[in-house]
């Protein structure tokens, strides 16, 4: 019975990172379709559908799902994914989770429900007013704005730190500005401009300044080194265009292991439980998620409207918050990796007295397959959202209403150039939006 | 053994069954009259629709300009109904559609007025270039007031305050319902009703 037990509970089942290591393999190499393919069969999603019944696998798959949609400029289906996911999310984080709970001091934390980072949080509403500003609907463009709006004010009270997410507040500001709201586009440029400089929002800013008298701290900074008068910058009757580029993908979880010496001596303070215990533990390293880097094929990106070179703003460096986000967490992530050693390990020392106790010798055997048995079911949670792109870069710019050719230059000498024809009319806009998670 | 056999293979039938998705007819006059009751969502159901127009079109019925202006205009001045904006944090297009319809419904089956069917109205919005959805503004309703014959626009929006704490999301919805006179512009009858919806632990 023992090593039957043995086996099965070392083999257990693949972590979220090794399920997902196809579509990530397909991703990589452009073949987001495929990659959509793998991405609903590990995450249990109907084909092109959502699921009749959410869990925080589907929630998962749904946000993958809609970065890769969006990569195939599928916006009507990847604005479909992000909304489903966006409210399976809000009810992981609000449900009853009890069972998992009590399962991630016993097995592993991928027993609890799924909990978006403050960052997966914000970029969700985001990349969603993306799809929308794709398919040119401003309305739906602005509910994702609101949302956004909801969600800072969230995590403004409850995140330990604060995600920035400016390519967020970049876009909420555009978006208002089209409605013609000046100073609720204003608000969120200040929003943006607070964490750096973006060269594309002078000539708005300027302009957005005769028509409202809102000034936030970084909008004053901002103004005073714009020297170009507004009236230079084109007028009411000109065409706009907006171009978004995501690139890269964030760090993903993986697991890592550290010699339980380390870890006690590295969160001692944290840890639930006696640590002593574990000195009867055949186990000695404590296995935990950690973050590796993820592929980024495109360390450059350029930009090139009708022949001329354009200089996107790198609004958000979305892997760099995430990175924050985990080194402030890691603590409380190994400390409960250590908490789980120790109740697995008094839970085999008690197995090893009650064998002894009842036939002496099988003792030891019990409290092996009963630690053997729990650590094969704690898997680290490497859990997240997988493809949420690394850069997002912005760029906007006052065009002659018309046609113009808009070539998006990727990665060094570029090694892929993507052209697009767009056709703006008389005091419209056009959001040329493309997503390369790779 | 092989009665042992068939046994357990009706067993695992019998619980495939029960394990079945169901589908089932509720609302009034069904045996499940109570199922449109609970709350599923924080976004605006049928219950919530008919009690957000109910109290808004009650309160027109009411209203000294509907009893003086409309009762007693015998011709039964033409109303054209605008979009509703969404000024609240959820989706809403079905459910904008659903209350359009409820709104022109109590209307034309008030008999004191007539309406434009949307249909006709769109077309003629499209051919004046208004975008369809496109926000209530008064040159662009004088417009296409004037090409439908209306004497009357009845529009409005709905907005939402949306809050979340820890274990809690709470909207409290407002629709604010008004008719406008296309000739002037003056409002001549508005008024508010509003619901929450919240989802918590």
């Amino acid at each position: 019975m023992a090593p039957w037990l043995l086996l099965w509970a070392v083999s257990g089942c693949a972590s979220y990172s090794e399920r997902m290591t196809a579509a990530s393999t397909d991703a990589l190499a452009g073949r987001y379709a495929e990659a959509i393919g793998q991405i609903e069969k590990a995450s249990g999603l109907p084909a092109g559908g959502l699921p009749e019944e959410m869990d925080s696998d589907t929630a998962l798959g749904l946000l993958n799902r809609g970065t890769l949609g969006q990569a195939l400029s599928r916006f009507d289906a990847s604005s479909r994914d992000f909304q489903a996911a966006d409210k399976d999310l809000e009810l992981l984080d609000i449900a009853n989770d009890t069972a998992g709970e009590v399962g991630r001091y016993f097995f592993s934390d991928s027993a609890t429900a799924y909990h978006a980072s403050p960052t997966e949080k914000l970029a969700l509403n985001g990349f969603n007013m993306m799809n929308y500003l794709a398919l040119g609907d401003l309305q739906g463009a602005r509910v994702e704005s609101r949302r956004f709006s909801v969600m800072q004010r969230y995590l403004d009270e409850y995140a330990q730190a604060r995600p920035h997410a400016a390519f967020g507040s970049y876009l909420a500001g555009f978006i208002l500005e089209r409605l013609g709201e000046p100073a609720g586009a204003m608000r969120y440029y200040d929003e943006a401009l607070a964490t750096r400089d973006f060269e594309s929002l002078r000539g708005p800013v300027r302009r957005l300044a005769e028509r409202t008298p809102y000034r936030g701290k970084a909008i004053e900074k901002f103004l005073s080194k714009s020297a170009t008068p507004a009236k230079a910058l084109g007028g009411n009757e000109s065409a706009e265009l907006l171009v978004v580029i995501s690139v890269g993908r964030v760090p993903h979880r993986v697991p890592k292991r550290m010699p339980i010496g380390a870890a006690i001596g590295l969160v001692g303070s944290e840890i639930s439980g006696d640590p002593a215990v574990l000195g009867y533990s055949v186990f000695k390293v404590v296995v935990y998620p950690g973050l590796a880097p993820s592929p980024s094929l495109f360390d450059r990106v350029g930009l090139r409207v009708d022949g001329r070179s354009a200089r996107p703003d790198l609004a958000s460096r979305l892997g760099l918050e995430i990175r924050n986000e985990y080194e402030q967490i890691k603590p409380s992530i190994i400390a409960a990796a250590l908490s789980r050693m120790i109740v697995r390990a008094a839970a085999a020392e008690g197995m090893r007295q009650a064998g002894n106790e009842a036939s002496g010798g099988v003792g030891w055997l019990l409290a092996l397959a009963t630690e053997a048995t729990l650590v094969g079911l704690d898997k680290p949670d490497t859990r997240s959202w997988l493809f949420l792109p690394d850069r997002v870069y912005v760029y906007r710019t006052r065009l002659e209403p018309g046609k113009h050719r808009v070539e998006i230059l990727l990665g060094a000498n570029p090694s892929e150039v993507h052209t697009r024809e767009i056709e703006i009319s008389k005091g419209g806009f056009a959001a040329l939006i493309l997503t390369a998670p790779r | 053994m092989k009665r042992f056999e068939a046994l357990i293979l009706l067993i695992a039938l019998l619980a495939s069954l029960a394990c079945a998705p169901r589908a089932m007819r509720g609302g009034a006059g069904t045996e499940n009259p109570g199922m449109d009751t609970p709350a599923m969502s924080t976004t605006l159901d049928r219950a919530d629709i008919d009690y957000l127009v109910s109290q808004n079109l009650d309160a027109l019925y009411a209203s000294r300009f509907w009893l003086g202006e409309i009762e007693g205009d015998l011709t039964q001045p033409i109303f054209a109904i605008w979009p509703i904006e969404n000024s609240t944090s959820e989706h809403l297009a079905d459910q904008m559609l659903t209350l359009l319809s409820s709104i022109e419904t109590s209307l034309v089956n008030s008999g004191r007025v007539q309406v434009v069917a949307k249909s006709s109205q769109a077309a003629l919005a499209r051919e004046i270039g208004i975008q369809q959805g496109a926000i209530y503004d008064p040159e662009s309703a004088a417009r296409l007031g004037k090409q439908l014959g209306a004497a009357y626009f009845v529009t409005g929006k709905i907005t939402g305050v949306d809050e979340r704490l820890q274990k809690t999301r709470r909207i409290q919805y407002s629709l604010f319902l008004q008719v406008l006179e296309i000739e002037t512009g003056l409002v001549k009858f508005q008024n508010e009703a509003s619901r929450s919806k919240a989802l918590k632990r």
